[in-house]
């Protein structure tokens, strides 16, 4: 009696579960079909999310959903016991990115360093692709304007422009193989207002990016930003390239990225020529991203 | 749908790149009006503290030596120099450009010297 009321139980959870597996599998049968009237076979999941480590990788969010998004860059490791290897610092940036159409990603975030808010732009141009139309890479391009917010107590009369930075970035990936892909980003930002004559308003930098599939629920990614710009100072500090390692883990809903970076600002503005911590040094940040993603569609 | 959008996106891009500036805070101090208080510019308060950053490494009383025996200490001894202390700050042709060796004075300071020179030199 008890054996065959178990059972019944058991039967009962595994339909509630099997159900909605059912209707998503026949969504996304019918989206397969019409995605391939032609035999083109786009090419998916070329990075986990919508970001590498710091920077943007070339995904984005399918027309109707919202990945929402909070980062945490703890403090420099060689701080010491004291501050518990940088736990004790705590620097956020939480993003609310949207897919208006498929190929186009509009994105809003806030961070508090220098407590900043940027809006972002993503296009995708071209899908890597094989069958009838085939396309050896995948080409998106991103632009993003950042807004400092901090208050300003110096006697120089500030113009509002002078809050923004503009970031302008070519994102050209390719996935080689179900485990391997790769990116390369040439990358313009510009900071409107900087603090001396010799700090250049013009960055130019050559970003790139990898990810290396595991199992299905763990990849390992690297992300390093080549700063092309002569001088390498910010506010008296010496400026590094920003050089990081991470681990996106997938857990059902939730995609889970843990990494070591050297840059504190999750903004491509703030770990492009503002890096200031030294790998070399002990000067790596813990950080995490957490990413869930909403269909309002 | 997908080009008009695109061109509204551009266009929206091409806003924004207009409203790129090159400045610098640096470049902001030295233009701007803010800090330079020519209203009530004395010799001890205003101009002596400008020379005695950027111009006693070679002519105070001690060291005149160095500055061709040229002394700027003494209220007396910059009086008699004023019309060539005007033209050296200002690297006016026929001048000897000041401070030597060193990028020209900033706009401010430049200013409140001339202003103290235009009042009528006072000892105050």
């Amino acid at each position: 009696m008890l054996i065959m009321e178990s059972r019944r139980i058991f039967s009962f959870v595994f339909l509630a579960f099997s159900l909605p597996l059912q209707i998503w599998s026949q969504d996304m049968d019918k989206m397969l079909e019409e995605a391939t009237g032609s035999s083109t076979e786009y090419v998916s999941a070329t990075f986990k999310s919508t970001r590498i480590i710091n920077g943007h990788s070339i995904e984005r969010m399918p027309e109707g959903q919202l990945d929402f998004r909070i980062s945490h860059r703890f403090g420099e490791l060689n701080t010491g016991a004291y501050n518990l290897w940088g736990l004790d610092q705590a620097n956020t940036h939480f993003s609310f990115d949207y897919g208006l159409t498929d190929w186009l990603m509009v994105g809003l975030g806030r961070g508090n360093y220098e407590k900043t808010y940027d809006g972002t732009l993503k296009f995708s141009v071209f899908r890597q692709s094989k069958g009838e139309k085939v396309m050896p890479f995948s080409i998106s391009l991103f632009t993003s304007a950042a807004y400092n917010t901090l208050k300003w107590d110096k006697e120089i009369p500030l113009k509002e422009w002078h809050r923004m930075s503009y970031v302008a970035q070519i994102l050209v990936a390719r996935k080689f193989s179900e485990r391997f892909s790769l990116e390369i980003n040439p990358t313009y930002v510009h900071r409107n207002l900087v603090a001396t004559e010799q700090d250049p308003n013009d960055i130019w930098s050559m970003g790139g990016g990898l990810r290396f599939k595991i199992t299905t629920r763990f990849a390992f990614n690297a992300e390093y930003y080549y700063i092309m710009s002569g001088r390498h100072d910010y506010q008296g500090l010496t400026t590094y390239n920003p050089l990081s390692f991470g681990v996106d883990i997938e857990t059902g809903g939730h995609v889970f990225a843990i990494m070591l970076t050297n840059s504190l600002a999750m903004i491509e503005k703030g770990f492009i020529g503002e890096t200031t911590g030294n790998w070399q040094d002990g000067g790596i940040h813990l950080g995490f991203n957490i990413s869930r993603v909403f269909t309002l569609k | 749908m997908k080009i008009p959008a695109l061109f509204t996106a551009i266009f929206l891009v091409c806003i924004l790149v207009s409203a790129c500036y090159y400045d610098s805070e640096e470049e902001l101090q030295q233009n701007g009006n803010i800090q330079c208080d020519t209203i009530n510019v004395t010799f001890s308060l205003a101009v002596k503290p400008i020379m005695q950053e950027n111009c006693y490494a070679c002519h105070s009383n001690t060291n005149f030596t160095l500055g061709g025996n040229i002394k700027l200490e003494n209220y007396s001894d910059v009086i008699l120099r004023l019309d060539k202390i005007k033209g050296a700050i200002n690297h006016s042709p026929g001048f000897v450009a000041m401070p030597d060796g060193a990028p020209k004075l900033e706009a401010c300071k430049i200013k409140i010297i001339e202003k103290w020179i235009e009042s009528g030199s006072p000892d105050n």
